[in-house]
């Protein structure tokens, strides 16, 4: 963990003050002539770092990174993730990296369908409300902070198939293990709001969302992903047409310069690179609305079973789970230690987290804080003591205000959404 | 098998190439760029060697990374349809069928249910 925290530190001094990093990193100071030079340890750093000697290190100015580090790297303003894969990009965090009460926007999971828009300019950026509505709206980005009111409010996002790597059979997908989640502060205006201006149509049911990204063909009529949600639903006070994360621009991957944060329902209904939102009549039959995706069986089937198309039923919010941030699965700690994390249940609050530590026998109650707004994850925390050093797990299960707590098994569904099964970290107690 | 089937992985140590980097930060970074630089010094990437895999790899990465493919787990069945779907919805050209068939082996060869060949991460 040191040495994860020591390079994640050095990677953040790096965005923020690239001559301090490139002293701290590679051991080189300014010269008058404004070019770096590098200690004999700090060269060998950077050439390992590109694989080969460098000839012309003198030349390289002061806080410059090697291109072969810096560029066409999927994950570049991102700390620990995991790269699940990177065209298109998708990676997720560690759970011990999802250790802060809001998630850092380095810590945040990337979940992209297509590949990003060429223009991400957030002065010429529209986004357009239209379909039954009153006045169809075109809006830029400085219209929505003139004209409504700006509100921060810490939002969980978690992608439909957080968990899909433990379905057995598999499930086809990004095999996403934990980190598909997260908890940032998002700075944006409300939807709701956005939509009341239009005006919202009497016959209007559903959205229909568009954002500015490719298909991975590259044919422009095909959208990589557009989803919506019912109108009842976009009427919540917590869903925002957010512009801002952790009080800095949207990360590209995190869909700058303009998205939808849409808490507690997967992730796919907060469209990334927002430019489109139409109010429908019917439910959107929008990329990946339809067959397979975002659905599942309307009753649990046994896994490996086939399901006709008409079985299936959209996803709407998703369910109670938690997720142990400290101790890291594999950790070390002395008898007692505390264990944290966070819990969280789409449209609902969590009333409990319970934690065992000999393998489900008995249960203790962790203390749960509120949420911090309504959308926000809640953040858990419980003291523990081991009898004596040895292998020990710890287990947590949330329950949430509707009385539903989180399964010990799989409810196995055909494209591995869903999975809230408890989380479980060994310690090799000492 | 990464897994057991109720939703729990056996605990392992996780990126042993960042913990055991007692040198300093800087390591991690170095040993990071390495794996990705090993990756793409490799003729098919994370691409398991073996018949089919040449077909394989450009027909997959023609639209994308050839990392999605290696986390899937499929019988030759599922295989199929997955390529059915992608000729039908994702604009994916129709291979000819010896060369279809020889991506299905492959497919089904290291890429199955029981996941011989899942990512190390």
């Amino acid at each position: 963990m040191t040495d994860q925290k020591t390079t994640d530190d050095l990677r953040r001094l790096l965005a923020e003050d690239p001559e301090a990093a490139d002293l701290a990193l590679f051991g080189r100071v300014s010269h008058a002539d404004r070019r770096g030079f590098l200690r004999g340890a700090g060269l060998a750093a950077m050439s390992t770092a590109v694989g080969m000697a460098i000839p012309y290190h003198r030349n390289i100015p002061q806080g410059f990174i090697p291109a072969a580090m810096a560029q066409g790297d999927p994950l570049a303003g991102k700390l620990g993730l995991i790269l699940l894969s990177d065209r298109p990009v998708n990676a997720e965090t560690p759970p011990e990296l999802l250790d802060d009460d809001i998630t850092p926007t380095d810590r945040h999971f990337i979940r992209n369908n297509g590949l990003l828009p060429d223009d991400m300019d957030p002065e010429t950026w529209t986004l357009t409300i239209d379909g039954f509505v009153d006045t169809p709206l075109e809006l830029s980005i400085a219209d929505l902070r003139e004209q409504f009111e700006v509100v921060s409010l810490a939002l969980t996002l978690e992608c439909g198939g957080n968990g899909r790597a433990f379905f057995d059979p598999p499930a086809s997908g990004n095999q996403w293990t934990w980190g598909a989640v997260g908890c940032a502060e998002w700075t944006g205006v409300r939807l709701r709001e956005v939509l009341d201006k239009a005006g919202v149509q009497a016959n209007v049911v559903y959205t229909g969302h568009h954002g500015a990204d490719t298909h991975l063909s590259g044919d422009p009529g095909k959208e990589p992903i557009s989803r919506g949600m019912p109108i009842a639903k976009a009427m919540t006070d917590n869903i925002l047409i957010a512009f801002a994360m952790n009080g800095a621009d949207l990360h590209p991957m995190n869909g700058a310069p303009l998205r939808l944060v849409v808490p507690g329902w997967p992730g796919s209904c907060s469209q990334k690179w927002l430019t489109r939102i139409e109010l429908r009549d019917q439910v959107h039959d929008g990329e990946k609305m339809g067959g397979d995706s975002y659905r599942v069986p309307a009753h649990p089937v046994a896994p490996g079973t086939e399901v006709p198309a008409e079985e299936f039923e959209i996803i709407e919010r998703m369910p109670v789970k938690s997720v142990i941030t400290f101790p890291a699965n594999g950790a070390a700690p002395v008898t007692e230690t505390e264990v944290r994390g966070h819990a969280w249940s789409g449209d609902r609050t969590i009333e409990a987290v319970d934690i065992s530590t000999d393998f489900g026998a008995t249960w203790m109650a962790a203390e749960v804080d509120p949420p911090l707004n309504d959308g926000a994850w809640q953040n858990w925390r419980a003291s523990v003591v081991f009898p004596r050093p040895g292998y020990y797990e710890v287990w947590a299960r949330a329950r949430d205000s509707e009385g539903v707590m989180q399964p010990f098994a799989i409810d196995w569904n055909p494209k591995g959404y869903l999975n809230n099964a408890m989380h479980r970290v060994g310690l090799q107690v000492a | 098998m990464p897994c057991i089937g109720w939703g729990f992985r056996l605990p392992e140590p996780r990126r042993t190439c960042l913990r055991a980097g007692m040198a300093g930060a800087w390591l991690a970074v170095a040993v990071a760029a390495a794996t990705a630089q090993e990756r793409a010094e490799r003729e098919y990437g994370l691409m398991v060697e073996g018949e089919g895999v040449e077909e394989t790899y450009y027909t997959c990465t023609a639209c994308h990374s050839e990392m999605i493919v290696v986390q899937q787990g499929k019988t030759r069945e599922g295989w199929d349809k997955t390529l059915d779907w992608m000729i039908a919805e994702q604009g994916m050209p129709e291979p000819d069928p010896a060369e279809r068939a020889k991506i299905l082996d492959y497919l089904a060869a290291n890429y199955n249910t029981d996941r011989p060949n899942f990512p190390r991460r």
